[in-house]
């Protein structure tokens, strides 16, 4: 799967005017040996298509684990953190037009798009991919120029971030608006005059002997978008173990977790959004 | 790659534990006499101890374990932990690898983290009602099985071998 000429958006369902703001593929593999001057050569390699640069907090490691009750993100105890090496920070190499970002830290490395307030065009998540797979090249270069081992991968993430504003005469606690058959339909004896609601589902993913590897998650919340007009965040994320540490694993990998993300949000909202988002197939 | 490389006691004092504690409350206490979080709260301790080993930290060439193991050793044990399973002891071995043993209640369980979903487990019930077990176990489902087992021979107050 070195250079797949199929078209990862065929045969799924596609939106002419999705409610994507924001769309990310990362990537987590063991720590490199970089310094800071490593990050600073790594820009210049990636510079014509991000000029810009910025400093970030660096991320914590992250796994996905399978057990019975799901205990989301565990939040890393600093202390656990204290005999490692300090952190570089996380760099945020952006776009000339702010839609694009490469994030990359010594243990992980993220592409973004995201739209911008004045809105925009998504380019589709083939175009995500590339410019996922050209970082990755980008820092493979760095590393055997440096005499570094290659990015092994222990950790992937495709996450798509959804805005939706909430209709005409609608308010947060209607979800069903979004959703199908999210409608909260309590008995007699409470009056439900709820001030805003969240869901969350999740669903573990596994290969063909029925061995995990990922989970997907989805979160619906209230949020306000640009203009301050009482929305609903959407978020899906897949998270999980490739199959190998190796880049075409990742690329099958979020390859996968693209499927299952855009099929899953086809299925859970309602064919009114449909018809607002212009579905085409 | 475990050959000779057991696990070694640190053998030092515990240091003050003291990262937050809410995934600590976060579990079914499953009604036991004596409250599980003593053993939970000994196992983070342990790991945090384990994360702060350095290179040759037994006095000969013992390896510090990889910060993405000790992070991954937390969030496999956090997931037993709200699965209401019982703590674990945690031991480093001089190949940089974590051990996570229960002996216990019939069982003897160690699951030996080398990476991130680079685990073996090792699973013997003196009782013989879990077949015994050793092999690789990179999403813990065959030491999940016997965890539960052994939480349920817990629960049920049967006799210790």
């Amino acid at each position: 799967m070195n250079e797949p000429d199929m078209n990862p958006e065929l045969s799924l369902p596609s939106f002419t005017r999705p409610p994507l703001q924001e769309v990310a593929a990362g990537v987590q593999f063991a720590p490199l040996g970089v310094k800071s001057v490593d990050v600073a050569a790594l820009h210049t390699l990636l510079a014509e298509e991000y000029p810009n640069w910025v400093d970030a907090p660096p991320l914590p490691p992250s796994f996905e684990t399978f057990g019975t009750v799901p205990v989301g993100t565990f939040p890393v105890p600093p202390m656990l953190l204290s005999g490692t090496p300090p952190w570089l920070p996380r760099a945020w190499f952006i776009s000339a037009d702010d839609e694009h970002i490469v994030q990359a830290q010594p243990d992980r490395l993220i592409v973004n798009w995201r739209r911008q307030p004045q809105g925009g065009h998504y380019p589709r998540y083939a175009e995500v991919r590339r410019r996922f797979r050209a970082a990755h090249d980008a820092v493979e270069r760095l590393a055997d120029k440096r005499g570094l081992s290659r990015p092994l991968a222990n950790q992937c993430d495709l996450s798509y971030f959804n805005v939706v504003r909430v209709p005409e005469g609608a308010d947060w606690p209607d979800m069903d608006r979004l959703l199908r058959g999210m409608r909260l339909n309590p008995g007699p004896g409470w009056q439900a005059s709820l001030s805003d609601a969240q869901v969350s589902i999740r669903k573990v993913l596994r290969h063909e002997r029925d061995v995990p590897f990922a989970r997907l998650s989805v979160d619906c919340l209230p949020v306000l978008d640009f203009a301050r007009n009482k929305s609903w965040a959407l978020n899906i994320v897949v998270r999980g173990q490739p199959q190998s540490g190796s880049f075409d694993s990742v690329l099958a990998f979020l390859d996968a977790a693209h499927l299952e993300i855009v099929s899953c949000f086809a299925a859970i909202t309602t064919e009114a959004m449909h018809m607002e988002w212009e579905k085409q197939t | 790659m475990h050959g000779n490389a057991r696990p070694l006691s640190l053998g030092d004092p515990m240091e003050p534990f003291s990262h937050g504690t809410a995934t600590l409350h976060a579990f079914p206490m499953l009604g036991r006499t004596e409250s599980p979080l003593d053993g939970w709260r000994a196992a983070y301790e342990r790991l945090q101890q384990i994360a702060n080993l350095p290179d040759g930290w037994d006095g000969e060439n013992g390896a510090a374990p990889e910060g993405h193991t000790v992070i991954f050793v937390a969030q496999e044990i956090a997931s037993l932990q709200a699965d209401g399973l019982p703590a674990p002891t945690l031991n480093p071995s001089a190949d940089g690898a974590i051990y996570a043993e229960w002996h216990m209640h019939g069982f003897d369980i160690e699951v030996i983290f080398d990476a991130p979903y680079e685990i073996t487990a090792l699973i013997e019930d003196a009782r013989e009602e879990i077949s015994r077990f050793e092999d690789r176990d990179p999403m813990m489902e065959e030491a999940r099985k016997a965890l539960l087992a052994l939480a349920g021979r817990e629960q049920t107050g049967r006799p210790v071998r």
